[in-house]
């Protein structure tokens, strides 16, 4: 190395020492500029040793974190205030909408590869145990604790049911997006004249009441509609219905109850109501038909999810937009359930968790939901669904919040392998709907086989 | 110089003369310029894109399907052998989604071919506004299977559709066609049959349009019928085009998804359930890699065996032709 060349270098060091000097040296700007709080998770997912003196929400500053949500209305409504979150924190968010079956393919496959493409994603509550269970999920008890900005920070406020839905062996997977809750819709003029005045509050005043309609329906009105089809959207409201007799799906052994007369109950009145006082081809329909059967008139009374009240009231979607009332669902024992919740999850492979974090907090925050009151009804916050706004806002607004209370996810078999169980019980009840009451003994003892030889394989039993 | 030696005095004789190559050989030039003057530079881009799209992924699918990939589980991968083709084969479910793919298949392609060999017949004509007719006929065949699966599924419904109107005009009651176990699979199949004449409707004309016409002249000087004519004379002379045509509808049948998913959903119960379908539930919705895999590896064999064996029909007629 030659001297002209050794000379720069010289230069440079010095500098590079007093820079340096002077850093070590300096005091924060100002008081308010602090530092993050302690036990904050790091990139590293070490615990953290100095972090820059700057707010916790610009910590993250010049970050870019990618999103995958599904399309719909909530995603929408929070994604046109996403410049606030943008602005506030200055970490730049690139989203990509798909359509839900599409989303939760493209969400596996990512989460499987680990490739990291998404630092967050929409994650459905009963995909919660699978993928937490496979590794997939950033947990996030810690990040809660030790990275909370107070504006955000809903965790006190979350409907806890929403918020349990989140949660797998006791630890926080996500914080929830979206919550629904089921609850009765039905036509006031025909309870009126058929049904004595009162929406059914039993599942057998529902089954008397829905027979006095299609019975004087001759045959172009129904009294009842639900979920009859093969898909997998179809599990939620038969299993809903086996929770309102008193047994969950599963025991807490893990052994499917589909044989108990609990169970056989609960099934032969669904399907009679379906399959008896349905509209023709109840086994061909799932939650897109059964609701298109009550706004077009064709069936009396609907049990479904409350988000799709403001179809049921909008003269441009209803046939009988101002004769359609709210109640709360059936109940046998309990009261039937049609539990859903999303949540906003971190991928296990992001390299932006902690600004993950900081917009998962921001778009599921209470003040981020109240912004949007005008347009969605399925908030997870106590305040908003307490609010009388809300109330006012939202058809059935009341009702809704009373479902919420009595709101249990625990219908549900949150196992890795619901994906598996639904594929088999939904098939059974199609079938079941199709062929009529008398099957269904044979097609629950099936369908408890297969599901048992499912869950023996994956080594529940052992 | 002609292209074989050319190649053959800078490409095959070099490597073939045991000589080391010089200096100038081993440049990235010298190596463009080898690699143009080999035989197989020509087919090496399609060779790769085959490997890319069809060799590596085919082998992909046969290595998952040794496997047992659960995504479900926390644990790896671990390697199951056979295991996974065996638990099919033991699977009722397997097999009774394999019958009715068979059955969809067959009378899908037989109904195609019928239908489309007819309007084909009633085409070949001189009619008044024929090329309008053949533009409106191919139609269905261009639409998304996504759509046409919906369309078909609203024409059904039994309250709004317009199939049940005409049928209750008629004084019956109406069907809940994609609600009743025994006529959903069969009112599938009549979608896919409308959407895919059309297919069967060009080749077929095309053929038809193709044959010589001094044949159908003798056999008229001759004093045969028509439908001696058309027994004798046009379907022989027709085997090629209808091979074809039974060729690319086994395999277009055998792999219908989408119309099925977004019409029934395999259902009621799995009524409707194909080997794609099952296939496709394994995988996402059971999450059940290996299996589906094996699967969709088990649907591979058996499609290429049936094309093989059309395939050597239509190689046999063109020998006796």
């Amino acid at each position: 190395m030659t001297s002209s060349t050794r000379k720069p270098i010289h230069v440079l060091s010095t500098l590079l020492l007093v820079v340096t000097f002077l850093a070590a040296c300096a005091t924060p700007a100002s008081p308010e500029a602090t530092t993050a709080p302690p036990g904050a998770p790091t990139q590293q997912g070490s615990a953290p040793t100095s972090q820059p003196a700057v707010p916790l929400t610009k910590m993250y500053a010049g970050e870019t974190i990618r999103i995958l949500m599904y399309e719909q209305v909530p995603t929408y409504s929070t994604l046109d205030r996403l410049q606030e979150f943008e602005d506030a924190t200055g970490i730049k968010v690139e989203s990509e909408l798909l359509a839900e079956a599409e989303m939760i393919k493209k969400e596996t496959l990512d989460f499987s590869s680990h490739t990291g493409t998404y630092d967050v994603t929409n994650v459905h509550f009963w995909y919660v145990p699978q993928f937490a269970n496979a590794g997939y999920l950033e947990p996030l008890d810690q990040y809660a604790s030790s990275m909370s900005v107070p504006e955000w920070d809903s965790m006190d406020d979350f409907v806890p049911s929403y918020l349990d839905s989140q949660k797998y062996e006791g630890t926080l997977y996500g914080l929830p997006f979206q919550g629904i809750v089921q609850i009765l819709y039905y036509r006031t003029d025909l309870i009126q004249q058929y049904c004595n005045g009162q929406p059914p509050a039993t599942m057998d005043e529902l089954t008397a009441c829905a027979k006095a309609i299609t019975d004087a329906g001759g045959g172009e009105m129904f009294g009842y509609t639900d979920r009859g089809s093969a898909d997998a959207a179809t599990f939620m409201s038969p299993a809903g219905w086996i929770y309102a007799w008193g047994v969950n799906f599963l025991d807490d052994q893990y052994r499917p109850q589909l044989t108990t007369p609990e169970a056989i109950a609960a099934m032969t009145n669904y399907v009679t109501l379906l399959h008896d006082f349905g509209p023709i081809g109840q086994a061909g329909m799932g939650w897109a038909e059964a609701e298109q059967a009550i706004l077009n008139g064709v069936a009396a009374m609907h049990v479904d999810t409350h988000d799709l009240g403001p179809d049921m009231v909008s003269p441009e979607r209803s046939r009988f937009p101002t004769e359609i009332g709210f109640a709360m669902p059936p109940k046998q024992v309990r009261y039937s359930q049609d539990f859903f919740a999303s949540g906003l999850s971190i991928n296990a492979d992001s390299k932006h968790k902690e600004a993950a974090w900081l917009f998962i907090q921001w778009a599921t925050a209470a003040s981020t939901q109240k912004e949007q009151l005008a347009e969605r009804s399925d908030f997870t916050v106590s305040s908003i669904l307490n609010s009388d706004d809300y109330q006012t806002a939202v058809p059935g607004g009341s009702v809704i919040l009373e479902a919420a209370k009595v709101a249990d996810p625990a219908y549900f078999p949150a196992i890795p392998e619901f994906g598996a169980l639904s594929d088999v019980f939904s098939a059974a009840v199609s079938r079941m709907v199709a062929e009529g009451p008398d099957s269904v003994a044979a097609q629950m003892a099936s369908a408890n086989e297969e599901i048992t030889k499912i869950l023996e394989d994956a080594g529940y039993y052992k | 110089m002609s292209i074989e030696q050319h190649t053959s005095k800078r490409g095959t004789t070099a490597l073939h003369s045991g000589q080391t190559p010089g200096r100038s050989d081993l440049t990235v030039r010298g190596l463009i310029d080898r690699l143009a003057n080999w035989d197989m530079g020509f087919v090496l881009p399609a060779v790769l894109v085959m490997v890319m799209l069809v060799i590596f992924p085919t082998l992909y699918a046969l290595a998952i399907s040794l496997l047992r990939w659960h995504l479900t589980e926390a644990t790896p991968p671990t390697f199951a052998g056979l295991g996974n083709y065996l638990f099919l084969f033991t699977e009722t479910r397997f097999w009774e989604a394999l019958g009715r793919t068979l059955i969809f298949t067959s009378v899908s392609t037989l109904a195609t071919l019928g239908l489309g060999m007819l309007l084909a017949v009633l085409l070949n004509r001189a009619l008044p506004g024929k090329n309008l007719l053949r533009t409106l006929l191919i139609v269905p065949m261009v639409v998304t299977p996504v759509v046409v699966g919906l369309t078909w599924r609203f024409m059904y419904n039994p309250e709004l559709g317009m199939i049940n109107y005409f049928i209750s005009t008629l004084g019956f009651s109406k069907v809940a066609f994609l609600g009743q176990i025994n006529t959903s699979l069969a009112s599938v199949i009549v979608t896919d049959v409308w959407q895919y004449t059309p297919f069967a409707l060009l080749i077929l004309l095309a053929g038809l349009e193709s044959l010589p016409h001094e044949p159908f002249e003798a056999a008229q000087i001759d004093g045969a019928s028509a439908f001696r004519i058309f027994w004798q004379v046009t379907l022989p002379m027709l085997r090629g085009p209808l091979l074809v045509t039974v060729l690319f509808r086994v395999m277009f049948s055998f792999n219908t998804f989408d119309t099925i998913y977004v019409m029934t959903g395999g259902g009621p119960g799995r009524s409707s359930e194909t080997l794609i379908m099952y296939a496709y539930r394994l995988g996402f919705e059971q999450w059940h890699m290996g299996e589906s895999a094996a699967a969709a590896l088990f649907m591979l064999v058996l499609v290429t065996f049936l094309t093989r064996i059309i395939l050597r029909i239509l190689r046999g007629s063109e020998r006796a032709a």
